[in-house]
This record gives C-alpha cells, sequence and structure tokens, in this order.
C-alpha cells in the first residue's frame, strides 16, 4: 500500500514535467517554426507553390488556429487547434503520422525497438560487466607503477570522439578481417552477426569513461574503516573487492544504470547509423534529415517520457538496493506548486500562441540571423569575448585564493610535477585561443601595395576576414622559416598534400596536355601537417580550432555556473516551494533530449559559437545543479552552520561566507570534466551538421570531414590526426589536471594540504 | 583475483566462436537462402518518400518505380541518343494537330495556329498486372477483400499476405482513372500545375474532384455531430472519391485498349513526360481496395504499395530499411531490344536481343546511409553496383593521359567502369535583380564575365569530383538534341590549336577594370559579394568555402558567406534579396525546353516560386524559348537554340558551371549494361551469373586468421608470465617466512 501510493505521488510529481516538455516542444515546433516554414522545408526544392504549400498544411492538420479555435462552437474552441491535435494526443501515446510519407510513427517505434534494444542491451551488459572487472582490477593494482599508465589510456580513450571507434573497428573487424558483416541487419536471432560489430564498438568507447567513475567510486569505498577491518583480518585483497567493496557501491551502480535505461531504447544516432541498423536512432536521425517535424515531435516526447519513467525506476532502484532509504516523506516533492506553475506556464504560452504570428516575427526579427548581416565592424566583436574570458580567468583564481580550498590548491600545485606540467598546457591553449580572439580587419592594399581608400569614407577601406594576434604571429613564423608568403590565405596549395611533402597527395589533370600526374606544391616541405581539401594548411586549421574548443569549454561553463549554483543553493538552502520548483526546472530540462534541444535551437537562431555556447550552457547547468541542492542540503545540517546562525548571522552572509565556499571544490571538479565532456560534443555535433558555422575553425568540423577521408584510397589521415593530437593535448592534461583538484579539495581523499 | 581473468577469458572465448564460424562467412550481409540465386543487390542512401505514382518525383523512387509501372512509352535502352519507343502503347503515339475551326492541320503546324492537339494511345493487350489481392474475385464477379476487418489483417503487414491475389490485363479505363488522379487536389502531385496549363479540362475536373472532397467531407462532418474528428474518421474510412464517374473531357477512353488526350495548344514535350510513372495505369479497384479502414489503420496504402505492369512487384516496402522486387509472374511482353547504337553489338550489348525479360529474379535495395560501409560492401561483393566515391577515385582510377582507366582493387577484383554522363547541371549565378552583380547593362555583364573567368571551374571539377565532370557551356546537358559536343563559351574560353583554353586572369582583370572595380575597388570602396547558401552543417562545405574564396581573391573581390537555414534561405531566394549562389537541375527529359526555362522570364523564382533561380530576364531570350519550346526537333529548332546559346553567353546570369559525369563500377558477373541517366528501368535488361558470384564472394571474403592466432598468443604468454610471477612471489613469501 505505502508502495503504490508513493508510486501515485511521484507519478502526480512527474507528469507535470510531461506536460512541461509538451509544452517546450510545441513552443519549438509550432511558434518558432510555423508549419508554413515547415511545409515549405518539407516540399523542398522544386516546383513549391503557394497552393501546394496550404494543401501541405490543410492535409496534415496545420491549417487550425493554434491554441484557440474562435470559428468553432463549444468544447470544439479547444480541440479543433494544432495544439490539441498534435500536442494534447501524445498523452494518449497518439504520436500521430510521419509529415513526410504520413506512416504512423507509433508502427514505426514498436517496429524499431527491437533492433535498437538488441544492440544496446548486450551492450550494457557486457559494458557494465566488463567496466567492472577493470576498475576492480585497476584498484586492485593502486599505488603500483602502471596506474598513472593505465590511468592515461584511459582518459585517452575518453578524449577519442565516438566516431574514431566506429569508422576504426568496422574498417578493421568487417572490411580488414571480415569477422563481422560490415553493415545490414537480419530479422529474428540471425541478427546477431550484425550486432558484435556495434556492441564491441560500444564497450571500447564506453570504456575510459566507464572505468575511471567505476574505480573513484570503489577508491572511496577502500578509504572507510571497515576495509582496513577486513583487511587487518586478513582478509585477501580480492574478497575485499569484490565481497564488501563492490556490494557497497552498489547504490551508485545501480543509480548510472538505470538512469541510461532510457538511452537504450532511443538507441544510438551513430551507430545505428553507420551499421545500417533499423533501429529509433536511425529513424530520428533520418527524420531529422529529412525535416519531418511530426516524427522529430513524437520523439523528443517518448524520449521525455522513458527518462520520467527511468526517474521511477531510479526510485525503485534505490529502494532495492539501500534499505536505509525509505518511502514517503518529503521525496515526493510538493505537488501544489509545480502545478500551479505549470498552470500559469500554459496560460502564457496560450495567450503568446493566441497572438502568434507577430510575435513570431518580431522574435524572428530580433533573431540574430545571418540574411542581412551587417559589415563588420574594424574590431571584432570577438575580442569582447576574449576580455570576458581573460576577466574570469584572472577572477576565478584570486576569489578561489580566499578560500581554504584554494591554499590546498596552490600546495598541490606547488608540490607536484605533474599537475604543474598540466596546468601550464591548459594556460598554454587558453592563451592560443586568446590570441586567436583579439582580431582586427586589415587594410586593404592594391596590387600594388598601396592603400586602398574606401571613397565614402576617405578612410582607408577593410578587409571582410578579421585577422587575430594569433594570425599574426603564426604568419612571421612562416616567414621566418622562409615560406614567401604575404597573408595567410596565400598558404593554401591546391589541395590535398601529405605533412612536409613537396608534391600533391592525389593525381590532377593538367588542362594542357591531358595527364594525370602529382604536381609540385607551392610551399613544399612547408606543411608540418599538410594540407586538406582545399589545400588548407592543416596545422594553421588545427591551432584556429583551439578558440573554438576552448570558448566553448569555458564560455558554456561560465554561462552555466550562474544559473547551478544560484538556483542548487537556493533549492538547498529554503527548500519548499522554491525546492519543487527548481528541482521541477531541471527535471523537465534533463529530460529533453539533449541533440533535439539544440537541433531545434540552431533552426531558430542560426549557426555559430556562440549560439553553442548559449545553447549548451542554458541545458548543461542541470547536473551541477542538482549536485549543488545535494551538498548544501547536506550542509545546512552540519554544526558550523547552526554556530554562524546562533550568532545571528543573516542568511546572505552565511551563504555567501560559509555554504558557497565549501562548494567550491565541487565546482572545480566538476568544471574540468564538463569542459573535456563539451569539446568533445562540439565534434558530435558537427558530425549532425549543427556545429559551429563552417567559417569557423574547429575539431569537430575537422573530424567531420575526416570521416570521408578515411574512406579515401589511399588514406587521408593526418587532418584527422591533427585534430585527435591537437583535441588529447588539451583534454589529457585538463583531465589530469581535473585529477589533481579533486585529490587536493575533496576532503575524504585525505591528501596532504 | 578469482574475478578478474573472467573477463578475458571471456572475450577470448568470443574470439575463439567468432574464429569458428568465420570461416562460414561470418561478414555475408544477405540471407545464405538467397545465395546462388539471380538476386540482385544494391543500397540506396535517399529515402524515397512517395510510391504513389502521382505523387512520387525524385530518382529513389524511379528506381523502383520505373519497374513496377509501365507508362505509354520509354526511352529506347540501347539507341543514342535517347529515341522514344513503346511501352505499354502498342507503337509510339503521334500527336493530330486542329486549328481553331476544327480543321485538321496536317505535318508540324506552327504553334499559333494550333487550338487543339489530340494524343491517340493504342495499347498492348497483354499487359498484366503483377498479382494482387484487389483482382480477387469471388463467383458472382464481385471483389473477395473489399471489406476487410482488422481480423482478416491478423499478422499481415503487406498486401501480399493476404490469402489470394490475382491479376488481370491493364485496359485504357485504368490510364484514364491515373490522369484524374494527376488532377485530384488530395494528391498533391506535383506535374499537375504543368498539365493544367495545356491539357484540356484538367483544372475542371480538379474542381470537380475538390467539391466531391468538400461535399463528402461536409457530408461526414454533420453526420458526425459534435465530436467528429476528420483526421481520426479519414484514418478509420478513407476519403475515396469516384473518380470513374467524374467527367475528365481531356482524357477520353476511346475503347478497351485506347484512349485519347487533347491538348489546348502545341505541347509536343508531353510524350517526354509520359516515360515517367506519373502516366502509368492504376486500376479503379486496386484504389478501392486500400481505401479500407484495417488497411489504413495497418498503413497499408498504395502510396506504399504501387500495383502495376512492370516485369517487377514490390515485395517488400520497407522505406528506411529494404525494398524488395520479385519478378511479374504475369509479365509477357517485354523482350530485349533487336537493335542498337553503333558499337553496341561488338560490346556484347545485343547478345540477348529479342528474350523474354527480365533476367533478374529479385532486385533487392538496401538503406545505407554512410558512403563507407557502402563502398567496403561493394568491394567485398555484397553489393551489384556502385558507383565510386569521390574518396575512392585516386585508388581506383590509374594516373596518366586519356581515357580514364580502371586500377587498383576494382581491376585485380575484375570489375569493369563504365561513364554516365549526368542529365543535370550544377552552376553558380548571379541574381539578376542584384542591384550590384544583376542587370543587363554591359558594366555589369563585364563584372559577371570577369567573374565567370576567375572561377575555375576545371579546378573545380579536379578537386572535388575528381574531374568527373564536364565544364558547363551553357544550360544544355550532353545528350539533348542541341547541345554541340566542343561548343566553347568564347566569353569565359579562348578557342585555340589545342582546344580552347580558359580566357587569362589578365583579361578577366582588365574586365573588371572596365566595369569600374579596377583592381576589385568600386566607387563605393573595396567589392564585397555575399555568397547565400544554407549549406553549414554539411560534411565538407568548409573546403568549398574557402575554394569560393579564393577564386573570388584572385580578381581582389572579397566574398562573404551569407550562410542561413533553409528555410531563410528560401525565403531570399523567393523575395529575390540574395545575391550570388550555387544551384542544380537534374532534367526531366532529354529536350531543351526543360533546360531552358531554367533561364525565361515568366518562370522567375523571385516572386513567382518559378525555376529561375538568377531571375534572368531577356526579351530577346523569352521570345527565342517561347518560339523553340512547341517546334519539333530539327535544324530549324537547333538555329532557334544557337540563337538562345548565344544570347545567354552574352548576358552570363550564371556561371555555366558543370555536368558531373557518375563513373559506375560494375561487378564481372554482371552484364547488359549500359549507363544512361533518363532510363530508370534498366535492371530490367541486366543479366547476373550467380554461381560466378558466388565463387567471387568466398574468394574475396576469407577471414583474417592471424589476429586470432596473434591474441591467443598474446594471453598465452601474459599467464605465463603472471604463473611465474605468482611462483617466485610465493617463493619470495616462503624464504621470508623461513628466515623469521
Amino acid at each position: 500500500m505505502l508502495v503504490l501510493s508513493y508510486l501515485l505521488r511521484r507519478l502526480l510529481y512527474l507528469f507535470p514535467i510531461l506536460i512541461g516538455v509538451n509544452l517546450i516542444t510545441f513552443l519549438l515546433f509550432f511558434l518558432v517554426n510555423p508549419p508554413q516554414d515547415q511545409a515549405r522545408q518539407a516540399l523542398g526544392g522544386r516546383n513549391v507553390r503557394p497552393e501546394q504549400i496550404a494543401a501541405w498544411m490543410r492535409e496534415r492538420g496545420y491549417d487550425r488556429p493554434r491554441f484557440w479555435n474562435a470559428k468553432e462552437a463549444g468544447l470544439k474552441k479547444a480541440t479543433e487547434t494544432i495544439f490539441f491535435e498534435k500536442n494534447a494526443r501524445l498523452f494518449l501515446l497518439d504520436f500521430g503520422r510521419s509529415d513526410v510519407d504520413a506512416h504512423p510513427v507509433r508502427t514505426e517505434l514498436v517496429r524499431r525497438i527491437g533492433p535498437s534494444l538488441m544492440v544496446t542491451l548486450p551492450a550494457m551488459a557486457l559494458g557494465l560487466l566488463l567496466h567492472l572487472a577493470l576498475a576492480l582490477a585497476f584498484a586492485r593494482f593502486k599505488g603500483a607503477r602502471a596506474e598513472r599508465g593505465i590511468d592515461a589510456a584511459l582518459v585517452a580513450l575518453m578524449s577519442i570522439s565516438g566516431l574514431f571507434y566506429i569508422i576504426g573497428i568496422q574498417a578493421l573487424l568487417g572490411k580488414g578481417w571480415m569477422w563481422i558483416p560490415v553493415s545490414g541487419w537480419a530479422d529474428g536471432l540471425d541478427a546477431w552477426r550484425f550486432v558484435i560489430g556495434p556492441v564491441l564498438i560500444s564497450l571500447v568507447a564506453g570504456t575510459g569513461a566507464s572505468v575511471r567513475f567505476y574505480r573513484a567510486l570503489f577508491e572511496e569505498e577502500l578509504g572507510r574503516d571497515y576495509v582496513r577491518t577486513a583487511r587487518a583480518k586478513g582478509l585477501p585483497e580480492s574478497r575485499v573487492l569484490s565481497l564488501h567493496v563492490l556490494r557497497s557501491s552498489l547504490v551508485p551502480i545501480a543509480t548510472a544504470v538505470v538512469a541510461g535505461l532510457p538511452f537504450l531504447v532511443m538507441g544510438s544516432l551513430l551507430l545505428e547509423s553507420f551499421f545500417a541498423i533499423p533501429g529509433l536512432g536511425n529513424y530520428t536521425l533520418d527524420a531529422l534529415n529529412q525535416k519531418d517535424f511530426a516524427i522529430v515531435r513524437a520523439m523528443v516526447f517518448f524520449g521525455s517520457l522513458l527518462t520520467i519513467l527511468g526517474l521511477l525506476l531510479t526510485d525503485f532502484a534505490y529502494l532495492l538496493v539501500d534499505p536505509r532509504i525509505r518511502l514517503g516523506g518529503k521525496k515526493a516533492g510538493r505537488l501544489l506548486p509545480v502545478w500551479l506553475f505549470v498552470v500559469g506556464a500554459t496560460l502564457v504560452l496560450a495567450i503568446v500562441g493566441h497572438l502568434s504570428d507577430p510575435a513570431i516575427r518580431a522574435v524572428q526579427a530580433a533573431a540574430p540571423l545571418a540574411a542581412a548581416a551587417p559589415a563588420t565592424p574594424a574590431l571584432w566583436p570577438g575580442n569582447l569575448g576574449a576580455a570576458l574570458a581573460l576577466a574570469a580567468l584572472i577572477l576565478l583564481p584570486l576569489l578561489l585564493m580566499r578560500t581554504l580550498e584554494g591554499q590546498r590548491l596552490k600546495a598541490t600545485l606547488a608540490s607536484s610535477r605533474l599537475a604543474q606540467g598540466c596546468l601550464a598546457v591548459v594556460l598554454f591553449f587558453i592563451a592560443i585561443a586568446w590570441l586567436d580572439s583579439v582580431r582586427w580587419r586589415e587594410i586593404v592594399k592594391d596590387s600594388a601595395g598601396k592603400v586602398v581608400l574606401d571613397p565614402r569614407t576617405a578612410e582607408p577601406a577593410r578587409a571582410q576576414q578579421a585577422t587575430s594576434l594569433l594570425d599574426a604571429g603564426l604568419l612571421s613564423a612562416w616567414r621566418l622559416a622562409g615560406a614567401p608568403v604575404a597573408k595567410i590565405a596565400d598558404l593554401s596549395e591546391k589541395t590535398y598534400s601529405a605533412p612536409f611533402a613537396k608534391t600533391l597527395f592525389v593525381n590532377t589533370t593538367d588542362p594542357s596536355t591531358g595527364e594525370r600526374r602529382k604536381e609540385t606544391l607551392k610551399h613544399p616541405g612547408r606543411h608540418p601537417m599538410g594540407t586538406d581539401k582545399a589545400g588548407s594548411d592543416v596545422f594553421l586549421r588545427a591551432v584556429k580550432g583551439v578558440r573554438t574548443a576552448v570558448l566553448i569549454g569555458i564560455l558554456t561553463t561560465l554561462l552555466a555556473l550562474p544559473f547551478a549554483l544560484l538556483l542548487g543553493v537556493a533549492a538547498g538552502w529554503y527548500g519548499g516551494w522554491v525546492d519543487d520548483l527548481v528541482q521541477y526546472l531541471y527535471t523537465l530540462i534533463s529530460a529533453i533530449p539533449g541533440v533535439l534541444l539544440v537541433m531545434a535551437f540552431v533552426l531558430l537562431f542560426g549557426q555559430g559559437l556562440w549560439q553553442i555556447c548559449v545553447v549548451l550552457g542554458l541545458t548543461g547547468w542541470t547536473d551541477l545543479c542538482r549536485l549543488m541542492r545535494g551538498e548544501t542540503l547536506k550542509l545546512r545540517e552540519l554544526p558550523f552552520i547552526a554556530s554562524a546562525r546562533a550568532l545571528g548571522a543573516r542568511d546572505a552572509r552565511i551563504l555567501r561566507c560559509h555554504v558557497i565556499p565549501n562548494l567550491t571544490y565541487l565546482v572545480l571538479v566538476n568544471l574540468a570534466l564538463a569542459f573535456s565532456a563539451l569539446v568533445l560534443a562540439e565534434a558530435t555535433l558537427s558530425y549532425l551538421g549543427i556545429g559551429v558555422d563552417p567559417g569557423t575553425g574547429s575539431w569537430g568540423v575537422m573530424i567531420n570531414d575526416a570521416r570521408l577521408e578515411l574512406s579515401r584510397d589511399p588514406v587521408v589521415a593526418w587532418p584527422l590526426l591533427a585534430a585527435f593530437a591537437s583535441m588529447f593535448a588539451l583534454l589529457l592534461p585538463a583531465n589530469l589536471l581535473a585529477d589533481q583538484i579533486r585529490g587536493a579539495l575533496d576532503p575524504k581523499s585525505g591528501s596532504k594540504p | 583475483m578469482a574475478s578478474l581473468p573472467a573477463s578475458p577469458f571471456r572475450f577470448c572465448f568470443t574470439l575463439l566462436a567468432f574464429a569458428l564460424l568465420a570461416s562460414c562467412e561470418l561478414s555475408r550481409p544477405h540471407p545464405v537462402a538467397e545465395a546462388g540465386k539471380p538476386v540482385f543487390y544494391t543500397s540506396f542512401f535517399q529515402l524515397p518518400k512517395h510510391f504513389d505514382i502521382a505523387r512520387a518525383y525524385s530518382s529513389d523512387e524511379y528506381q523502383v518505380l520505373a519497374l513496377v509501372i509501365e507508362p505509354p512509352v520509354e526511352f529506347h535502352y540501347l539507341k543514342r541518343p535517347f529515341e522514344l519507343s513503346p511501352l505499354a502503347a502498342r507503337e509510339l503515339p503521334t500527336f493530330a494537330y486542329y486549328d481553331a475551326a476544327g480543321r485538321p492541320l496536317p505535318g508540324d503546324p506552327p504553334a499559333d495556329l494550333v487550338a487543339r492537339a489530340v494524343l491517340r494511345v493504342r495499347l498492348k493487350t497483354n499487359l498484366f498486372y503483377g498479382e494482387h489481392p484487389a483482382f480477387v474475385r469471388t463467383a458472382d464477379g464481385r471483389a473477395r477483400f473489399a471489406s476487410l476487418s482488422d481480423r482478416d489483417l491478423d499478422g499481415a503487414k503487406r498486401p501480399l499476405d493476404l490469402p489470394a491475389a490475382a491479376t488481370r490485363p491493364a485496359v485504357a479505363a485504368d490510364f484514364v482513372y491515373q490522369w484524374k488522379r494527376l488532377a485530384h487536389p488530395l494528391f498533391e502531385s506535383p506535374l499537375a500545375s504543368t498539365l493544367a496549363d495545356v491539357v484540356e479540362g484538367f483544372t475542371a475536373c480538379r474542381e470537380v474532384i475538390q467539391a466531391a472532397v468538400d461535399g463528402e467531407r461536409a457530408r461526414r462532418k454533420t453526420q458526425g455531430g459534435a465530436l467528429y474528428d476528420r483526421a481520426k474518421d479519414e484514418r478509420e474510412h478513407p476519403l475515396l472519391i469516384d473518380l470513374e464517374k467524374i467527367p475528365f473531357s481531356g482524357v477520353r477512353v476511346l475503347s478497351e485498349f485506347e484512349f485519347e488526350i487533347v491538348l489546348v495548344k502545341k505541347y509536343p514535350q508531353l510524350l517526354q513526360w509520359m516515360t515517367l510513372p506519373f502516366f502509368g495505369p492504376v486500376p479503379a479497384e486496386v484504389e478501392r481496395f486500400y481505401a479500407q479502414g484495417a488497411l489504413s489503420r495497418k498503413d497499408i496504402s498504395l502510396d506504399r504499395w504501387p500495383v502495376g505492369t512492370g516485369p517487377y512487384r514490390l515485395v517488400r516496402a520497407e522505406r528506411n530499411r529494404q525494398i524488395a522486387m520479385e519478378k511479374n509472374a504475369h509479365y509477357v511482353h517485354g523482350t530485349y531490344p533487336t537493335e542498337g547504337a553503333p558499337g553496341d553489338r561488338g560490346a556484347g550489348l545485343l547478345a540477348d536481343a529479342g528474350k523474354a525479360l527480365p533476367f533478374i529474379d529479385r532486385v533487392v535495395l538496401c538503406y545505407e546511409k554512410e558512403s563507407l560501409p557502402r563502398w567496403n560492401k561493394f568491394l567485398q561483393g555484397w553489393y551489384d553496383a556502385s558507383g565510386i566515391t569521390e574518396d575512392s577515385f585516386d585508388a581506383v582510377i590509374k594516373p596518366g593521359r586519356g581515357k580514364p582507366e580502371l586500377g587498383g582493387e576494382p581491376a585485380a577484383k575484375g570489375m569493369s567502369l563504365l561513364l554516365e554522363p549526368d542529365s543535370s547541371v550544377h552552376y553558380w549565378s548571379f541574381n539578376m535583380r542584384d542591384p550590384v552583380v544583376g542587370g543587363l547593362d554591359e558594366k555589369r555583364k563585364k563584372l559577371r564575365r570577369a567573374i565567370a573567368i576567375a572561377f575555375d571551374v576545371e579546378e573545380y571539377l579536379q578537386i572535388f569530383l575528381n574531374g568527373r565532370g564536364v565544364p558547363a557551356m551553357s544550360p544544355l546537358v550532353p545528350g539533348v538534341p542541341g547541345y554541340e559536343e566542343g561548343d566553347v563559351n568564347p566569353m569565359v574560353y579562348r578557342p585555340g590549336p589545342k582546344g580552347a583554353q580558359r580566357r587569362s586572369l589578365d583579361e578577366a582583370k582588365a574586365l573588371l577594370a572596365e566595369a569600374g572595380y579596377p583592381g576589385g575597388v568600386g566607387p563605393e570602396g573595396p567589392l564585397v559579394l555575399s555568397f547565400d547558401g544554407a549549406n553549414a552543417g554539411q560534411t565538407g562545405f568548409q573546403s568549398e568555402m574557402n575554394w569560393m574564396t579564393k577564386q573570388m581573391a584572385k580578381l581582389g573581390i572579397q566574398l562573404r558567406f551569407r550562410n542561413t537555414t533553409y528555410r531563410q534561405f528560401r525565403e531570399k531566394m523567393e523575395k529575390g534579396t540574395s545575391q550570388f549562389f550555387s544551384w542544380g537541375w537534374n532534367a526531366d527529359y532529354p529536350d531543351a525546353e526543360n533546360l531552358f526555362f531554367l533561364l525565361y522570364g515568366p518562370n522567375a523564382m523571385a516572386g513567382g516560386g518559378g525555376e529561375n533561380a538568377a531571375n534572368y530576364e531577356s526579351a530577346a531570350f523569352d521570345r527565342g524559348f517561347e518560339k523553340m519550346r512547341v517546334m519539333t526537333d530539327g535544324p530549324e529548332r537547333r538555329a532557334v537554340i544557337a540563337d538562345l546559346v548565344r544570347i545567354a553567353w552574352e548576358d552570363g546570369p550564371w556561371i555555366w558551371g558543370f555536368h558531373p559525369v557518375t563513373y559506375a563500377l560494375v561487378q564481372p558477373w554482371l552484364s547488359n549494361i549500359k549507363p544512361a541517366s533518363f532510363i530508370n528501368s534498366g535492371r530490367k535488361y541486366q543479366r547476373l551469373e550467380p554461381a560466378l558470384r558466388e565463387a567471387k564472394r568466398h574468394e574475396w571474403n576469407r577471414p583474417a586468421l592471424w589476429p586470432l592466432l596473434l591474441g591467443l598468443a598474446a594471453l598465452l604468454g601474459g599467464g605465463l608470465w603472471v604463473w611465474r610471477r605468482r611462483r617466485a612471489d610465493a617463493a619470495w613469501r616462503a624464504k621470508g617466512n623461513a628466515r623469521a
């Protein structure tokens, strides 16, 4: 009975989240991208006339009003609307039909869950076994000489984009050794041969992150008293690990596993695409490519539904594994404020929706559309970003130094060569990013070297492309090396050339003789990492990618940090309805599949570095916020806070002087971890076609292009290696540094201050 | 320690299992049951949207539909230039022309005299549909599956899962029925607007159908009451208008196997259009069959399961996974052509002359999005035909002079290379309404000409297409009557003894100076042009951007990229606010009209939504086009075409771009292959030797065993090392104990 009432309360609490998801999808798909535009996108290329757009909308029921149909009578005023027809029906698990071919989404969903699960389930089960075993082994050898090496290898595994694993393993096992079919699928159990490759890739790709996660859990347990007792009693280490440590770590392991369940069903976009697996991931990707918004909408909702089910399951998993957790109490949250919030939001949305078109046009006009981009000013707006980043970098350590953690950190840095080295490398990258952010537009000179004046202003005319300090520096370096280049653009060749090569890598046809041969380079031997397809220097591209990576890493975290800190601390400290609302918000945002959210955002506001930072920042605060809330809850009950209160300190002072400083170490550790995740995320987004705009240097774009280059024969590997090496050079020290910081700051780790 | 070795052992075990199974073709992606049978495998990577022939209008759809549906005419498989030949029709239909008074006009009269054109189509009498349950009748002659319930369809996923199927011959009424479907407003046929202009009574028919639809919907609404849900109702009880009763004055049945089409003006291109599946037959009972709620709920519809008289019938239609076709058991009328182009006999293309088609039993198309696995599977022999990706080009095509020659792995495996000129033109275009680059005055013409010279299309082809393309001289694609091989655009090329050479950069610079932009600097400062596009997310687009920037920089012109979402890009194009962009067109049929209309003024994209993306408008060109459009091919028409090309060269609204050439690779076990861009039904002529294929596949797919042995050795070595360590450990401990 208790279980039942608990379940009911949880459901009542989770239901508003579904409504929230529904409202957000409605907002994105119907207010911001009106059906007319969807029709235009869907009908696409040839012979599209206004009547056809009207017919398209009529047939799919998009010609109705959005929220309120004044023309109808009675209940139909509300039901004969897009909102009711397209969104409210989702609650009845009526996923509607595809916009493109009118096939029911539910049929496909049912058909495709199987193949997705056939890949993800074994991948998860085997992954759990393998990774736990490796983590146990790793924990067993703690302190051994190999430890650092293994750790670096794990970090390396983590720093590699999933695309490498897919392309590499598929080529090796499928093409090279012919152990598995390159791609494809079969019905029924016959599918097992097609599953091997994807499962193996999942296992390898997940090794780095999972093993390190499990090892961290084990290490925490290993530091506890009961382990010492067990050891003292002479229990062999293997039994200590398998009997005690593993069992005690089950709670967080179960949480992680259960939280991952929804992703099992949704499939993997990349894997399914490369292996031609007819699962849900492939389905979603096709829908995205085809602009089939009905499917995308349904998948967003379905994904959120699964996430919420996952949350419920997590609760039950806790119940099962940890007897200390009891049902009932405040855990389910108070329902009233959440419901009030939902009703309010719906009303606001309804009003906006009713005003609709003019409002949408206003929003779209305000959005930074590139449709009529104004001329760029002489100094680049990126300078502002550079200044901000720099200011943050100076301020952060200053703030840190005031805390106890800052002192411990300083001590760690002073004593550890590794930490110093890592910090230096990270700072070096930040410096490159900063150099590349200070930009200006060069004065245009004609072929005679004379300055060109702009007749309208009588001032020297400026180039369209901005030049950065970094460009100028690199140019001088090349000149010193003896390359006759006047500007960066002169450095390029016709097309691919290998590192330090003297000729082009591919045959080109000489137009005058008709002969196919390898041409000599303009700058033979001066491209340390070769050149790419359009002949641009790869080293230059790799260096230009640093800014994008660092900015995405730092700016996004800086954007997410205030949200996470403010909301998390407020929720933990004040509790009550504040807590309820904050919990609601972060559950809501984390319930929507991230990729789809980014996609919608990019569709709206265009593609660019800033847009990516903003959307990742807006969605990325939830994990940290959850953590902050939990820590604040714990801190609130500690004696020193009670003493402060007894001394008459106000809330603001306690928060500023006692609570927030005590959260610093968590923030720091998280920042470092989030940083690598973000740099990798950029690569994946580029694969999906929603990364930074193509004019911006980016490792993600390089990796994405490399997908084609790897299939070249002979293989063009250097752009990929350059991107990988740069990424690794940044992420390895960043991760190691994060480890060091954690070691220094975590009160439980017990290292000396 | 106990848990440690478990996972390596398990891993090792899996490896061992692999090895055992590897010897029996672990890498085979197709069902073993189909080995040794004439089953053709290929892949597709763009999803077909519709199989309803009133809607389908893309090559991904046509590679299926062209094998299932037979329109009245087709292009001859072997003859070049393309020649129409009858398919469903008994002989090639010809137009009869009448003047305003109804008097017949002999021969090929001028268009302004023609008030009516009549096309009579006499059909073959032995066209049989692929077996389908819609044709099954009960003893009393009624359709057997006319009222299916959900229970009847238990476990059925396709119409063919019903317990019986039958066939019947196609009659003229079926063709006329499809014409009415083309006019049906709910089917949104992409051809409707074109046909409405030329076919008598098309619009009227459309309106009658619309009225019938509206009437039926209104009736259902009143009947359904306040809670009527149209979408749901139409899903449960699909809307079916009895088209047989709808009059269509322009298309009429004359006899069981004859019908006529009446046009209100001269429009000879209609015959070429009639090679497309749009004009195939649809039996009324098939549409009635699909209009049952039980089928609609199961997502079984005409849009997924087309029915036709072609050599194949669709047996599997998972459009995002696999599409499969099987021989139509009742297909009797098709035979392999007995004559071809010069050289075809020598190439063995006439070995099967006169034999009954088709030669392949089953055609399977697998959905494969990524090019890498697609290519690898072709090399392993799992796909029977493939294009060459740009990326594998260098390994496959030998360096050297002259005609491209196959090398590398494909050559060693005995595959052959076929070159197939595409029926498309890709170009960069200026918006002719733009104040800077548009307009027909001399200065702007010079500006565009200068840019066209600087844009080194030959280099573009080298870098981005490995030279697999022909620089375009005009919109005309190779193979279209009026396209002259060796014709050169004198504005951009200078004819010379060794062939035409692109004009020099100095000439371009001089032109630019004359246009008022010496050194790329004009009265308003340095010239900055904008490239409009929606390619931001496209893989490899960055390289293309860099290349374009370089071309413009040769003249001192700066290029800016205005990358937007597709929607915003379309909006710009439709408002005419773009400046410079790239575009492409794939010809529907080999006729100059289908290409020159890309430059026809009234067809402008800005404002009108036509296909003239450049918004080019020249009175002289428009006059010539209107004249050419209705002429029959002949020297007179060729002269008009040459004039049109000259006008277009002079005005230069495009940088003429290129025509891609497809390099197709064919496995050694395939024969009767002749590439043709306008023919989608080539598969029905092709022949496959399954025994040779099986042998080759075995030879090419021997799994590697050495990694396995290596792995085992490493494992053994590791085990030995651990064992020795432990022994040493124990010994050391024993020694310590002893000392203690």
